[in-house]
């Protein structure tokens, strides 16, 4: 127990340090690696929104970006034809995709694994059918350019529009992410581990384990389409690039690169992906070649996702010394949390 | 004790995320002070920083080293499915640079080529990388229309000469909200070949009722509005128009419906890999021996043209290109641009040249101009005027896009034994301005 509360005053200050430096990063950097930064911060709102259902509920979904799509289009309508104040619109965007997820919810939901799969990907092609060709509203595959990013008023002119940009990012996605992190360590959380590990054990113990289940779809929705509508804010325009299935698969690889059902590894794969999309594609044309690699090898070594690295590195640790292998992971597959009865259940069945 | 040892090194795999989240930070911050072309008026900079994708900058060192750096950022889309286009333009860059070593006037032109996978907010990030990072003077490329819809606030709000390669975005052409006196276009304007090929079709080919069909995408909507109004403006009806998605495997159904109008012919818009099914299936379904086919040179590509074989025999086109416009200056580019990459020059490498023409042509008109203002570039770049492959070139002054020579060109077996786009005639040179109204 005593390891335990050591373990949480480490954990509570390295995530402050992460803090200093986030909200130091437009002292440090120039503009450019700035809004490279700001990016990251965006997908990892939308990749953490993904591992509620990926990694939490086990629920795979290719349909994400239907939200973020909605969110960005949300934004984008409504500042092309009503110019909406950038928080109202937000609001309003996040609001949508609650929306889309609470009309696709019973659909999709009657189903599991690669059902649920295929299911989610048609949503979102319908919703990029729509954008695609209703180009009158949508503007089509050229999008809706010219979208007037927002900024926080007392900071104009003191910095750049840049900084000014990351710290609305920054502080919302900040607010997003604190109330993920209260959501999975939640009661409803652990019992959405539950329902992923065992769902007709869980729905025996009482749980309605369906309501749960569309309750965190709603909830992914809900914040998927709020970083769609920072990443149009932050880009200037909405495209049907940012409702295409393309984009919910690359959420997945952020989120398995990193480690589903983690709470810090989505953040860590988009992280990951964006650096090599931005960074290497600056050296050589085969940067998807090396993603891919990236990926295989991930897969292939870490299963559980980089975040598991340290953990992986001593149990290969344990088996070189022949010791008896640790005690399996599973216990640790969520953050550490003082309450984990459903968890303990799971364990015991 | 286990315990113990197990949170620390959890923690330390907390701490090397954090690291790698900072070196992201580190590594994103390559010194720009010390690029070179930070400081474009200082003309003392020694040598420019080797760019792994500038392997135009040939020349030798002493030449260097007497000229100033001029960074042009080029934006392709080099990976996924317009790769090829990315590839070709680029291609046409490097062998204008090639052929004056990169100097221009008091400077070295260096490129420094991203890519935007076809994404237009990748694009935009490479844009910013080029521009804050790289501290580029130009931005060149550029092929998708949705990339230079994202891109067109960006480059205004930096106040970058932006010289478009490709993408033919209606609203940079049209729509005076959008202009830009830092945005030119090299290229076409979706409309500028569709235009004068419908005028043709009525006057000399006699068409009175013709089908339409182009991909269900906007560009492919623009330029059969185009088509439809000068035909219909010119005595035509257009009978019926025909929009598969992009991407369609089998045209059947499509050509089933054609098959079913009372025309004379039909008119398609389609590229790439659509092209080479289209082409195809429209002889297999025997559409070819009850309309004859006319179309927008990109349907009949040099660089599909021999995947498509016999089937595009005889396709009449307009195109602002052949590689075999007669002309002392485009014999000479394809002679050299083939033994240099080994395939005929298309339109996107004549753009491609273009695109570094005219930087080149601006910079050498500027001359030994101490200091580099971007509105002396601007001013150059207006008035850039030199003898291209294909005529003269020049920038219309009121759209800044490109003025083009609307070439008919017919696809034939050359003595060789490949399939060429022979010119049959010049129909004259169109404007941006008179395309807008027909959108």
């Amino acid at each position: 127990m005593n390891a335990l509360a050591i373990r949480r005053q480490w954990r509570l200050a390295i995530v402050a340090v992460l803090a200093v430096l986030l909200v130091l990063a437009p002292a440090l950097l120039p503009t450019y690696p700035l809004s490279v930064l700001t990016e990251i911060l965006i997908f990892t709102l939308f990749a953490m929104s993904l591992n509620i259902l990926l990694g939490y509920a086990g629920l795979p979904s290719l349909g994400h970006s239907a939200f973020f799509g909605t969110g960005g289009y949300a934004v984008g309508l409504l500042a092309k034809y009503y110019g909406t104040p950038a928080a109202l619109a937000l609001v309003i965007a996040v609001v949508a995709g609650i929306l889309v997820a609470i009309v696709t919810g019973p659909f999709v939901l009657r189903t599991h694994g690669a059902y649920f799969l295929i299911l989610t990907l048609s949503l979102t092609q319908v919703l990029f059918g729509i954008v695609w060709l209703w180009r009158k509203v949508t503007g089509g595959d050229d999008g809706l350019p010219g979208i007037p990013s927002p900024r926080i008023p007392f900071l104009v002119g003191r910095i750049s529009d840049t900084a000014n940009f990351y710290y609305l990012t920054l502080i919302v996605v900040g607010i997003a992410v604190a109330a993920i992190a209260w959501i999975v360590r939640s009661p409803f959380g652990l019992a959405l581990v539950g329902i992923r590990e065992n769902e007709r054990y869980l729905e025996g113990l009482g749980y309605p384990t369906w309501t749960l289940k569309y309750v965190a779809y709603i909830l992914a929705g809900g914040f998927a389409a709020l970083a769609g509508g920072l990443f149009a804010y932050f880009k200037g325009f909405v495209g049907p690039g940012q409702i295409s299935w393309l984009l919910a698969g690359e959420g997945m690889v952020m989120v398995i690169l990193g480690g589903a059902g983690t709470f810090w590894g989505p953040a860590i794969g988009a992280l990951l992906v964006l650096l090599l999309r931005y960074e290497v594609s600056a050296f050589t044309q085969r940067w998807v070649m090396i993603l891919g690699i990236v990926f295989i090898l991930n897969v292939l070594l870490l299963p559980q996702g980089i975040v598991r690295l340290p953990q992986r590195i001593r149990e290969i640790r344990a088996r070189l010394r022949r010791e008896t292998t640790l005690a399996p992971p599973l216990a640790e597959a969520t953050a550490a949390a003082p309450d984990r009865s459903v968890e303990r259940v799971i364990e015991r069945s | 004790m286990r315990g113990t040892r197990r949170w620390f090194v959890k923690v330390a795999g907390v701490g090397i995320g954090s690291v790698l989240l900072a070196s992201c930070g580190g590594g994103a911050t390559p010194t720009p002070i010390a690029a070179p072309a930070s400081s474009p008026v200082s003309g003392t900079t020694p040598t420019p920083a080797p760019s792994p994708t500038a392997q135009a900058a040939t020349a030798t060192p002493t030449r260097a080293a007497s000229r100033r750096p001029f960074r042009v950022g080029v934006i392709l889309t080099m990976t996924g499915s317009q790769a090829s286009l990315g590839e070709s333009q680029r291609n046409g860059m490097e062998y204008y640079l090639s052929t004056i070593d990169a100097a221009a006037g008091d400077w070295q032109i260096e490129l420094v080529v991203e890519d935007s996978a076809g994404k237009p907010d990748q694009a935009l990030t490479k844009a910013q990388k080029l521009v804050e990072r790289d501290h580029v003077q130009a931005l060149a490329g550029i092929i998708l229309s949705s990339e230079a819809a994202a891109l067109r606030d960006y480059v205004v709000e930096k106040k970058i000469p932006c010289i478009i390669g490709n993408a033919g975005l209606v609203a940079l052409a049209c729509d005076p909200a959008k202009k830009s006196e830092f945005i030119f276009n090299v290229a076409k304007l979706q409309g500028q070949a569709e235009a004068p090929l419908a005028r043709y079709a009525v006057e000399k080919l006699g068409y009175k009722r013709m089908v339409l069909t182009a991909p269900d995408y906007t560009a492919g909507h623009n330029r059969a509005n185009v088509f439809k109004n000068v035909f219909e403006r010119a005595g035509g009806t257009v009978v019926d128009a025909v929009f598969p998605p992009q991407g369609t495997q089998d045209f059947g159904p499509y050509l089933q419906r054609i098959l079913q109008q009372q025309a004379d012919a039909v008119w398609a818009f389609y590229s790439g890999e659509d092209a080479v099914r289209f082409v195809q299936q429209y002889v297999e379904f025997g559409v070819r021996d009850r309309f004859p086919l006319i179309a927008t040179g990109d349907t009949v590509d040099e660089n599909i043209l021999e995947q498509q074989g016999d089937a595009a025999l005889g396709v009449l086109s307009v195109l602002h290109y052949s590689p075999l416009y007669e002309s002392e200056a485009n014999r000479r580019f394809v002679a050299e641009y083939r033994a240099k990459y080994g395939a005929v020059p298309n339109q996107f490498s004549y753009q491609g040249y273009l695109n570094a023409r005219v930087i080149g042509e601006a910079l050498q008109a500027l001359g030994g101009q101490a200091t580099f203002t971007t509105e002396a570039f601007l001013q150059a770049l207006r008035a850039a005027r030199f003898a291209g492959p294909v005529g003269e070139f020049r920038f219309e002054p009121e759209s800044q896009f490109a003025i083009v020579h609307a070439l008919l060109r017919r696809v034939e077996r050359l003595p060789d034994g490949t399939l060429g786009n022979v010119v049959l005639e010049d129909l004259g040179t169109v404007t941006v301005s008179e395309v807008c109204p027909l959108l």
